[in-house]
């Protein structure tokens, strides 16, 4: 039993839609904790 | 097809320029360390965006950018997710972070919890283990960092190798954990923008429809949902990645070092957005049919389908890459290694009265000598990365249970935990040599499980957590 077309593209779309995220979020969280100054 | 090489030269500008930046950035944050607790617990006061960064950048390794496409190109698309799955290790040790701070706010290191929760024979198994998975990472780490520098430039083997230890030693050794998890941050970005640069080149110049047609055509195992080894990985690949985590010091010093109540959530979101990067990486793996690249060996096909995608370009983004990926676990081992070997041996061990002072310099001593005899051992260059690591699945999941029922059952005495792990490892060494690596860990955790359910039902340790937090004080006291 194979993956579908549709799954695939699924699956890929997805890790890519969270894999962008990650360094936004990721620089995001790092600018609130250094205003707040809570990086240390 | 041969690999894009970028010239030994700027390879070794290239090792020059972040070696120096990490080395002044390390010599800058050091500057803020006064005690023993700025140098090994950055002052147990690390935040949640720097915590969720150090997170993810350690756990995503040279293995993730470079053994996840292999494993897509060998196994498919279990390959990739199964070694996704390993993010369940950075999310099942959230709660236990939160747990470990309240059971030991004063606490410094794994081996600390083993001692004081268990007794003497299980602390004697348990650093064994942690020695020598720790050992197996840091020699695996800088051989892969000689043959990788090696095989994407052209550098000899020998400087690659020696280059990447010498940096991450002075930069752990001048700014301690602080150094460790600031250049995590910038590692970590550095790793992501480079993997969706060639991730967003392969969705426009080759796309996922001719991705699939062009692997269902001539891979259509690679597909397969019912592919037994595959499957069979992806659940050994769930427990080594459990396993590595939950009894690391890598970690554990990590669950010391970040603000109270920053621990569960920064390792819940660091697992949630380290999930995808195998999947991303792996799939890169997968256009190589579509792209016609027949790799000599499968663990070179990520670095060959990004210089096909980018050219040279894409060689130097792929060496950039590799090297963060390398430096952000070499660093953190270091560190984290340093601190077990400084406090469970040295203190534990051989003086037990020594002083703050006295501990903060020996374990830069530890630092400098962890980074020799990794040179030392690394210069054989005996085996290759995947086998090594595979090998210490067998030791790592035996740990699991005992650590677990260790912070939240009170029955589980140290008899039965230090068997489970002697025994859970001994097993999945069994299943290594006879069956496969992809089975080692499972063996491993299953029968450390069965044992530690034994003594659950045998005996009552009755064991009192607050003794704990007792003991942590009245060392932090003494030293």
């Amino acid at each position: 039993m194979s993956i579908s077309i549709t799954w695939f593209e699924l699956l890929i779309n997805v890790a890519l839609g969270i894999a962008v995220l990650a360094p936004i979020v990721l620089i995001t969280l790092v600018i609130i904790d250094l205003k707040k100054e809570q990086l240390w | 097809m041969d690999i894009i090489q970028i010239p030994s030269v700027w390879a070794l500008a290239i090792l020059l320029v972040f070696g120096a930046l990490w080395v002044a950035f390390g010599w800058w944050l050091g500057k803020k360390n006064n005690s023993l607790d700025d140098f090994m617990l950055a002052g147990r006061n690390v935040g949640f965006a720097f915590a969720t960064a150090t997170a993810m950048a350690t756990w995503i390794t040279s293995n993730t950018t470079l053994v996840a496409p292999q494993l897509t190109y060998q196994f498919g698309i279990w390959g990739m997710v199964g070694y996704s799955m390993a993010a369940l290790g950075l999310i099942l040790f959230a709660p236990l972070a939160t747990r470990i701070k309240s059971l030991m706010p004063n606490g410094y290191t794994c081996g600390d919890f083993i001692r004081q929760r268990y007794g003497r024979f299980a602390w004697y198994v348990f650093l064994i283990v942690s020695m020598f998975y720790a050992f197996g990472w840091l020699v695996s780490l800088g051989m892969a960092g000689g043959i990788l520098l090696s095989a994407l430039s052209g550098i000899d083997y020998y400087i690659g190798m020696s280059a990447i230890l010498l940096i991450c030693v002075l930069y752990t050794l001048l700014g301690g954990l602080r150094a460790v998890i600031a250049t995590d941050f910038i590692q970590t970005i550095i790793i992501l923008l480079g993997v969706l640069w060639i991730a967003y080149v392969c969705l426009q110049d080759v796309g996922l429809e001719k991705i699939y047609s062009s692997v269902s055509h001539e891979s259509p195992e690679l597909l397969n949902l019912l592919f037994p080894a595959a499957i069979m990985f992806l659940f050994n690949n769930i427990f080594f990645g459990i396993g590595e985590i939950f009894h690391s010091n890598v970690w554990w010093s990590r669950a010391f070092a970040f603000k109270k109540d920053v621990g569960k959530k920064s390792f819940l979101l660091s697992g949630l957005l380290w999930f995808p990067i195998p999947i991303v990486t792996g799939f890169i793996a997968l256009s190589a049919p579509a792209l016609n690249i027949y790799p000599p060996t499968a663990d070179m096909i990520g670095p060959l389908v990004a210089a096909k995608l980018l050219g040279e370009i894409g060689a130097i983004f792929v060496f950039v890459v590799v090297f963060s990926a390398l430096a952000s676990s070499l660093d953190s081992l270091l560190a984290a290694t340093s601190d077990l070997l400084t406090k469970d041996i040295y203190k534990g061990l051989i003086n037990k009265k020594a002083s703050k002072q006295q501990l903060l310099r020996v374990s830069k001593i530890t630092i400098v000598s962890l980074g020799i005899v990794t040179w030392i051992l690394c210069l054989p260059r005996v085996t290759t990365l995947g086998e090594l690591l595979n090998f210490t699945g067998a030791f790592v999941a035996s740990t699991i249970w005992p650590i677990v029922f260790g912070l939240y059952q009170r029955r589980l005495n140290g008899l039965y935990a230090g068997l489970a792990m002697l025994i859970g490892t001994s097993l999945g060494l069994v299943g290594y040599f006879t069956i496969g690596f992809y089975v080692a860990a499972l063996i491993s955790c299953l029968f450390s499980l069965i044992i530690c359910l034994i003594g659950i039902w045998l005996k009552n340790a009755n064991f009192q957590w607050e003794n704990l937090n007792e003991s942590n004080k009245k060392q932090a006291g003494e030293m």
